[in-house]
């Protein structure tokens, strides 16, 4: 077995070696017995068979047919390209001779062999913005655009998280109510037309509890025309908020009512000058009238500088009560606290309802007779009281023939209702003429549940600040209970003192309007609906309506 | 008077004129938000101005690309559309961040869109760094030359360098050709940013391959070869030789090497700043065509 090996250049060609061996070394390695100077790495060529030689290329490669290669088999006839070498295989004229022919190439510039510029790089300008717009039309139009249709995939909950959909259309967050309700998904849950806008009926689907501020057939109605649910309250905002508390969507008309509703007060913010004065509304009492009117919810007119007084019917002096000395529950010599007959109710922090039964009686008993102190009147009907003295002391005197229960009767019954039964806390009216059982009458008590009825006020939230707790000194500090000794008082703070810490001035929280007012009261106006239809028509119409 | 005007300050800076000019009318527009019952962002009347000024400014300034191919056009210089380009291009990222004041946490495609732009008008500035600064060093660099020159220049010292390394021994030889063969310039993107040397010679006393980067190891080795070559005035000859090719060599790929990399430079934002434009385009008419679309 022997290898030819000749080496050519490009001017000359030297001399043939002749190697009998299986293997030949070629390379830089000056052990090997052929050289290939300026090679970077060693080349040993094997004889596999007759037909076959296997190369290997050690610390770099070599080519064969533009391919890379570190060991190769190859058939003799094959070239391959080791650095700027070519070696050509051939069959010698004794089939046991292999004739390599080594080639030294001239050396390309090393500017031409690799990439000068990022175009030589294959990085090419077009197809990567090209690349980039297919990838831009299919992930922000395409695919959300498909699930807007309710293309199938897109209702795979397992699809979802791997695609754009039609959330990746979605401007900003949805406020947790909304996302709790499950409509983060379904944008046609109000987005029900694509291009128009959110029809109040879309939120009116689900919060069909909501009233109107104003009555749609008020002479204020069109100013209201052009509002609609999304008109304040505006979603996908970052950080998420539904409701505008801009104070400026009252004043809008509340700053200027003079122009269209001179009954309202004018109000542009929560400071000394830009609110109206708080006007406590209390119940009339109309003797003369029918039972059923005559109580009247009665407010004052806005700008009115008369004082307004309660009148419950009920005779109760806070000084006496909240007095230690007069006082003397449970004998301990403490007098009440507020909270013993105000109890705030958590939930809500508004005051709960006193009753008799659980307020006053523990202390004012209604007990009528001194030997059985258990029998207690019923704190009812003046007649079913009358009722209850005569079958006691009738009852009372079968047993003792000098007992006089007639004249018992109209004594206690007078004692009661004209001394210090009833009469403690009630106004009581006296008919001498009457019979016993219409001799008195007990004038009806309604006690003012709520003065300011249009603010809500959180009793708990305000006991949370600092320096104020449940005791009656904190109380006192706004209802001054400890100087009213009659129960026409109202015990209700001014703006002022709401102004110490509430101001727009001094630029503390909780200024805006609907800190306290609500805009859909409760007992508003459903006229909603009725006003989305009237949308769709000429104004003219509303006038019509009016 | 200066032949060659910074596009900054082109005509007496008249585009930074216009650049307040937006900055400033877009503020005011934001800011009499702050006098409404509505809270700042893109759905007020405001958010739709500035939206509508933003859009207007983005297909202009892609207009640049138009009106820099038509060389015969007269509408305005290409410098001075660069100019304006450079400025109401700046001005974008502050009319689209009031446009949606800010409202930018959540990923959709209107976030997107901001960010897209953002990159556009970013690498803008890369490219407006590098057209600035580069250009001069750049002809300093080719000493007035064409890079072509150069690079003729080269392949001049390197078949010299090959056809004396046929002459000297074997082993100097190898070294020499490996030298020649072992040279890089460029390559990868990275390369020719960094203008990164990777070249390396097949050492016959280490036996394997070492660095040659800025070709010091093969001065090093001919520095080391001269004196042993004394007794042999040929080769001593050819090694002095090939000592003053090499470092000739030196400083043509220090030239050719640093003019490639002020071209990486030069290029190389463009590669954000086209495609992304592309992008932001298609980005901006679906952020438009949705807002519509959920009216």
């Amino acid at each position: 077995m022997r290898f030819l090996v000749q080496q050519r250049s490009e001017k000359a060609s030297g001399e043939t070696l002749l190697i009998e061996s299986n293997q030949i070394l070629l390379g830089v390695n000056s052990r090997y017995p052929y050289l290939m100077p300026g090679l970077d790495f060693n080349l040993a060529i094997t004889l596999a068979n007759s037909k076959r030689l296997k190369v290997s290329a050690k610390g770099g490669f070599f080519t064969l047919r533009g391919k890379k290669f570190k060991s190769k088999t190859l058939r003799i006839g094959d070239e391959l390209n080791a650095g700027f070498y070519t070696v050509s295989t051939s069959q010698g004229q004794s089939p046991d001779d292999v004739c390599l022919v080594i080639t030294r190439n001239p050396i390309l510039p090393a500017c031409e062999r690799s990439a000068m510029t990022f175009a030589q790089t294959g990085l090419s300008m077009r197809f990567w913005s090209y690349s980039l717009l297919i990838l831009m039309l299919v992930g922000m139009f395409l695919l959300p655009f498909l699930d807007t249709l309710g293309a199938a995939p897109f209702a795979d909950t397992s699809v979802q998280p791997l695609v754009p959909t039609e959330r990746f259309w979605s401007a900003g967050p949805l406020h947790s109510a909304h996302v709790t309700a499950g409509i983060e998904n379904d944008c046609k849950a109000c987005h029900s037309q694509a291009f128009e806008v959110i029809p109040d009926s879309a939120c009116l689907a689900c919060h069909d509890q909501i009233n109107e501020h104003v009555a749609l057939t008020s002479s204020n109605s069109p100013h209201f025309l052009d509002s609609s649910c999304a008109s304040c309250h505006i979603e996908h905002m970052e950080p998420s908020y539904l409701v505008n508390r801009s104070s400026k969507l009252c004043v809008d008309c509340h700053g200027k009512l003079q122009d269209w509703a001179p009954e309202m007060p004018i109000a542009s913010k929560f400071s000394a000058f830009g609110h109206p004065e708080f006007r406590a509304s209390v119940w009339e009492y109309d003797a003369a009238s029918d039972a059923a009117a005559q109580w009247k919810l009665l407010k004052p007119a806005s700008g009115a500088t008369q004082t307004v007084s309660e009148q419950s019917n009920l005779k109760f002096p806070h000084d006496t009560h909240m007095n230690a000395e007069k006082m003397a529950t449970d004998n301990n010599g403490v007098g009440l606290a507020c909270v013993n007959c105000h109890e705030i109710n958590p939930v809500d922090g508004g005051v709960r309802v006193i009753s008799m039964e659980t307020h006053c009686q523990s202390c004012h008993e209604l007990t009528y007779d001194l030997d059985d102190p258990a029998l207690l009147l019923p704190h009812g009907p003046e007649r079913q009281v009358v009722a209850e003295l005569e079958s006691h002391f009738y009852r009372k005197s079968r047993a003792s023939k000098t007992f006089d229960a007639r004249e018992r009767v109209r004594k206690e019954a007078e004692h009661q209702f004209s001394d210090s039964g009833c009469v403690t806390c009630h106004v009581v009216k006296e008919y001498p003429e009457n019979p016993i059982e219409n001799r008195w009458q007990v004038v009806p008590v309604r006690i003012s549940q709520d003065w300011y009825p249009a603010a809500s006020f959180n009793h708990t939230a305000h006991m949370s600040a600092p320096g104020i707790s449940s005791d009656s000194n904190s109380c006192i500090a706004c209802h001054a209970a400890d100087k009213s000794h009659d129960s026409s008082d109202i015990l209700m703070p001014q703006k002022e003192t709401c102004l110490a810490c509430h101001s727009s001035e001094r630029g503390s929280s909780a200024n805006a309007c609907i800190s306290c007012h609500v805009f859909h009261a409760k007992d508003g106006t459903p006229s909603l609906e009725a006003r989305d239809s009237l949308r769709h028509f000429p104004r003219s119409a509303v006038h019509a309506v009016q | 008077m200066t032949t060659h005007q910074s596009i900054l300050a082109w005509k007496n800076y008249r585009y930074l004129g216009w650049f307040l000019a937006v900055v400033l009318s877009s503020s005011l527009i934001f800011v009499s938000q702050f006098y409404s019952s509505m809270p700042a962002w893109g759905g007020t009347w405001q958010g739709y101005t500035l939206g509508t000024i933003g859009a207007i400014l983005i297909v202009w300034l892609t207009l640049l690309g138009v009106r820099k191919r038509r060389y015969r056009s007269r509408m305005g210089t290409v410098e001075g559309w660069t100019s304006a380009h450079v400025y109401l291009g700046a001005s974008v990222v502050i009319v689209s961040m009031l446009h949606c004041a800010a409202e930018l946490a959540s990923l959709n495609v209107h976030t997107i869109t901001f960010w897209l732009m953002l990159v556009v008008v970013l690498s803008g500035f890369a490219g407006l760094y590098a057209y600035l600064h580069i250009p001069e060093s750049m002809s300093e660099n080719l000493g007035g030359k064409f890079l072509a020159h150069w690079i003729a220049e080269l392949a001049e010292v390197d078949r010299k360098l090959a056809e004396l390394a046929s002459s000297s021994k074997a082993e100097w030889c190898s070294e020499i050709l490996s030298a020649l063969q072992g040279t890089s310039i460029g390559g990868s993107r990275r390369s020719q940013l960094l203008g990164h040397d990777a070249s390396v010679l097949y050492s016959i006393n280490a036996g394997r391959l070492v660095s040659n980067k800025d070709q010091a190891a093969m001065i090093s080795i001919l520095s080391r070869r001269i004196p042993q070559a004394r007794d042999d005035e040929l080769q001593s000859a050819l090694l002095n030789k090939a000592f003053l090719l090499f470092g000739n060599r030196q400083l043509l790929l220090r030239r050719i090497r640093k003019d490639m990399q002020y071209k990486a430079v030069l290029k190389a934002w463009l590669y954000l700043h086209i495609p992304f434009t592309v992008s932001l385009l298609v980005a901006l008419s679906v952020h438009i065509f949705v807002i519509f679309y959920y009216w």
